[in-house]
């Protein structure tokens, strides 16, 4: 293991002790909040969320998000060659009306309806990753390099496994070719939002900031 | 196949029956509004009433859409005008997620034809449709509709419904999709007389395109280089350090200190978004304060808009002062939207500053409207009730106990409940009021006695058209030009072609610069000091409603298409009129040329001007179709026409400006197509329909 990694590793536990269970209530240095590109008042409030990877850190501003959903077609073009929302691996589509489910006081809960707050759903790239785990033939695995957990398309067999096992409904399995699509992390729905409320920020840069 | 799904759905309302189609055979007509215009021919005899049971509405969209192509996700549905005399052919244009999720539903088109027995809603999730009973639904909001069918359905389910009044078939009725997205022409009346409350939608399936890597690239391009903001304008209201110029007049709002002040977590700064950011240009437009003014900064959470939009131009905002006076305190809309019946007041009622009063009741009014489904008719439906008020005509068409039901004094005062007093009459379709929404023709058909010729000509009304149809961006938009692009329709224009252009925030000369390279010299004149018409202008204007037809059927949005200009100075702020083309080359896998594809969306314009004249029943369209009221001639009185200061037209010029329009088109002189002109669109069979009904 090269030292860049072991840095980005040791960076990636400190965070991780740092922000926990999110990022409420997480004091955060002006350092981190201006790589962020957020405000501490929006990280306690609970509009700032954070996947950290090995890799890298998605964060995804609620504050920020217009529910514009090219996030979720920049993802299907570049990963599956169209245009299938229902196949993207960030999903705004289901949950920028009324959050993801219609509650009762709907009119001031999350989402268009409400008070306006989306949350695009994405996948967490989980440490013990349950899409990994339960792929009967090893089709996801980590990236030797990154510990992104990957896909080999090749591989996968289709039967949905992945889609059971995965806490956060992400995976689906594309109808057209009955492959996963487990996300890979490869951030081309950062690069379309037309409001930076999807960021990556790379360990490194948290390092330098934290 | 690429773009396009290669199939539509028919949903007859009276058999709770559907069947899949194939919907190749409309490719010619691109999709969308062209699609949408030639199933209605075909299917819907001329003369039908809209509200009839033989009557039919079609929903479209073209093989763009859904491809993220900015401004990619709009609806366009085709019926027949239900408020506009002759009831010709008539289209609604509406954002939102319904595009998208029709075309996940796999359909370029659905039909909705029969009648219900009783009220219904049709559920289209993926290849699985059902006519549902909605007696529980109907009498309900248009948020309380969606919010019941998103709950029985999932959250994100997109809901097209109506309120109450298409329920009790006001002619100025609309569809309201998810949030504040309208679909207007009267359609919300043809829903209700179907007894149809919504239309549930939820796809999953694919829309292929040829060339995904293409696609994207392209997409960056124009965000990249091409767009601007909301009506593309590409300069911004204040001086920026990328910026060359600035105007004060522009949508291009967002600039450093001006925030989303409600954001939840603090205010969040607009701040700079120079060309070649198109990760920031969701903050160029603060649509709120533009609408509002300066005092919606605290109130605006964020902006939102349609799905695969990058320029977000509905401003959300929270207004507290309406907390227990409205069901919610937060709405989003964009341009009359926001404010649609303010102006029944005359003065407002201010609670923390200055022109808080005039926003809340603008918000006030707009979630009202919104929510019994009425619509505005771009402002019309508040300008016939101010002429019936301002000229002492209320007293006269209600009951002295009707009248004095009503405490007119709120409106001296400034109480917005007045709005509401006004509009739930409105809607409630047997109270003398909610004649009043029948559009501006049935309006003077039924008190022509009380208003004489005074109202439909009035420069209170702003009507381009005789036949009720309001200027949408008419004379006051570059002259002659803007005006010609209104009378292509049986409603108001909506063409933003050339607006977009003269609002551009450019100055004047690079404006003339880039358009006289196009069309020739003298095809804009300055603001406010025209001349008399020419060739130039009549290309100009033919050029605004191609690409406008254009991007109703492709789909694109024309609020911001086509890319005219460009926001790049090392452009020379030329933008690239041949994006359409390049998109639909990268989507379908088959080279288009830009004069390929204006040329399809001409065959539109053909069908559809052939269409009107069989509802007009005569070719002197001159006389009986494209007539403009007398208040386009008498505007400004004291200033001479063609002199700088008016934006007066001339009987004389306007009959010349007619004539060579209808020449760019290829019509006779009564502006009426001609079978060549018919034959060389591959229309022979409307010209053999024509010369059968002796209109050729």
């Amino acid at each position: 293991m090269s030292k860049g990694i072991m840095n980005r590793e040791y960076t990636r536990r400190e965070f991780m002790k740092l922000t926990g269970k999110g990022m409420a209530g997480v004091a955060l240095s002006s350092s981190l909040l201006k790589l962020f590109d957020c405000t501490q008042a929006q990280a306690e409030s609970g509009q700032v969320k954070v996947y950290p990877n090995s890799e890298y850190v998605l964060v995804v501003n609620k504050a920020k998000c217009t529910g514009c959903q090219r996030c979720e077609v920049n993802c299907t073009l570049t990963n599956d060659g169209k245009a299938q929302p229902y196949l993207s691996r960030i999903n705004a589509r289901d949950n920028f009306q009324f959050g993801p489910k219609v509650s009762e006081n709907y009119l001031t809960a999350a989402g268009f309806f409400g008070n306006w707050s989306v949350e695009p759903a994405t996948c967490h790239q989980c440490e013990n990753a349950p899409c990994m785990l339960a792929c009967p033939v090893g089709a996801i695995y980590p990236d030797p390099l990154t510990s992104v957990r990957l896909l080999d398309q090749d591989k996968c067999i289709g039967c949905g496994a992945c889609v059971a096992a995965c806490p956060f409904g992400m995976p689906k399995i594309d109808p057209d070719n009955g492959k996963s699509t487990k996300c890979i992390a490869c951030g081309a729905c950062v690069a379309g939002c037309p409001t930076s409320a999807l960021k990556i920020v790379l360990w490194d840069e948290i390092a330098a900031a934290m | 196949m690429n773009g396009w799904t290669g199939k539509l759905l028919r949903v007859n309302l009276t058999t709770g029956q559907s069947a899949v189609e194939s919907s190749e055979k409309y490719f010619d007509y691109i999709g969308g509004k062209g699609m949408a215009n030639r199933i209605i021919y075909e299917e819907v005899p001329n003369g039908t009433e809209p509200t009839a049971p033989e009557s039919k509405i079609v929903m479209a969209i073209g093989p763009n859409t859904g491809t993220n192509a900015p401004c990619s996700g709009r609806t366009t549905l085709a019926f027949l005008s239900p408020f506009t005399k002759y009831n010709a052919i008539v289209d609604a244009h509406v954002g939102g997620d319904t595009a998208v999720m029709l075309k996940g539903c796999g359909f370029d088109a659905m039909i909705i034809e029969g009648v219900a027995s009783g009220p219904a809603y049709i559920k289209v999730v993926d290849d699985e449709v059902s006519v549902e009973d909605a007696s529980g639904l109907w009498g309900k909001t248009t948020t309380e509709t969606t919010a019941a069918l998103c709950e029985k359905h999932g959250a994100g389910v997109n809901v097209m419904s109506i309120g109450k009044a298409g329920e009790n078939l006001l002619n100025l009725s609309c569809v309201i999709s998810g949030v504040a997205h309208s679909a207007g022409g009267g359609l919300g009346k043809l829903f209700g007389a179907k007894k149809l409350k919504a239309i549930v939608l939820y796809g999953k399936k694919a829309t292929k395109v040829a060339d995904p890597k293409r696609l994207m690239e392209l997409n960056n391009y124009i965000m990249s280089d091409l767009m601007g903001a909301n009506n593309n304008h590409v300069v911004p209201t204040v001086p920026q350090s990328w910026a060359q110029y600035s105007n004060k007049s522009t949508r291009w709002t967002g600039h450093p200190g001006l925030t989303w002040g409600a954001a939840e977590g603090g205010p969040i700064d607009t701040g700079e978004s120079a060309p070649g950011q198109p990760t920031l240009m969701g903050y160029r437009t603060q649509k709120a304060v533009f609408d509002h003014g300066p005092v919606a900064e605290k109130y605006t959470v964020k902006m939102v808009g349609c799905t695969s939009c990058p320029i977000r131009c509905y401003g959300g905002v929270n207004v507290p002062m309406l907390e227990g006076v409205t069901p919610n305190t937060t709405h989003a809309n964009t341009c009359i939207g926001n404010r649609p019946y303010v102006g029944l007041l005359k003065n407002y009622q201010d609670v923390h500053d200055e022109g808080d009063g005039k926003l809340t009741a603008g918000v006030y009014s707009a979630i009202l409207a919104d929510d019994y489904g009425l619509w505005d008719n771009y402002g019309e439906l508040n300008a016939t009730l101010n002429y019936f008020i301002n000229n002492g005509l209320m007293e006269k068409i209600m009951t002295p106990e009707q009248y004095n039901e009503i405490d007119w004094t709120k409106r001296d005062t400034g109480d917005m409940t007045f709005i509401k007093d006004i509009l739930e009459r409105v809607v409630d379709g047997k109270h003398p009021l909610s004649t009043l929404a029948q559009g501006a023709y049935y309006v003077d058909q039924q008190y022509h006695d009380l208003l004489g010729d005074d109202y439909l000509n009035s420069s209170a009304m702003t009507l381009w058209g005789l036949i009720g149809a309001k200027r949408h961006h008419g004379n006051e938009c570059a002259a002659q030009v803007g005006m010609l692009t209104n009378i292509i329709y049986n409603r108001d224009g909506m063409c933003h072609t050339i607006v977009n252009i003269t609002g551009s925030g450019l100055p004047y000369e690079i404006q003339r610069n880039i358009v006289e390279e196009h069309f020739g010299e003298g095809c804009l004149d300055k603001p406010r000091n025209y001349t008399r018409m020419n060739e130039a202008k009549a290309r100009f204007a033919k050029f605004g409603v191609v690409r406008q037809v254009l991007h109703d059927s492709f789909t694109l949005c024309n609020w911001v298409w086509p890319m005219t200009f460009s926001p790049r100075k090392e452009r020379g702020y030329k933008g690239d009129l041949s994006a359409e083309a390049k998109l639909m080359s990268a989507v379908t896998g088959t080279e288009w040329t830009e004069e390929e594809l204006d040329f399809a969306a001409e065959r539109v314009i053909q069908l559809h001007r052939a269409m009107t004249v069989k509802s007009v029943g005569s070719r002197d369209m001159r006389n009986l179709h494209d007539v403009i009221p007398e208040y386009a001639y008498n505007t400004e009185p004291d200033v001479p026409v063609f002199t700088e200061g008016t934006v007066k037209m001339e009987k004389e010029d306007w009959q010349l400006a007619l004539g060579m329009f209808y020449q760019q088109f290829g019509w006779d002189e009564q502006g009426s197509p001609t079978r060549e002109t018919l034959e060389k669109f591959g229309l022979g069979d409307v010209a053999d329909d024509l010369a059968a009904s002796n209109l050729l």
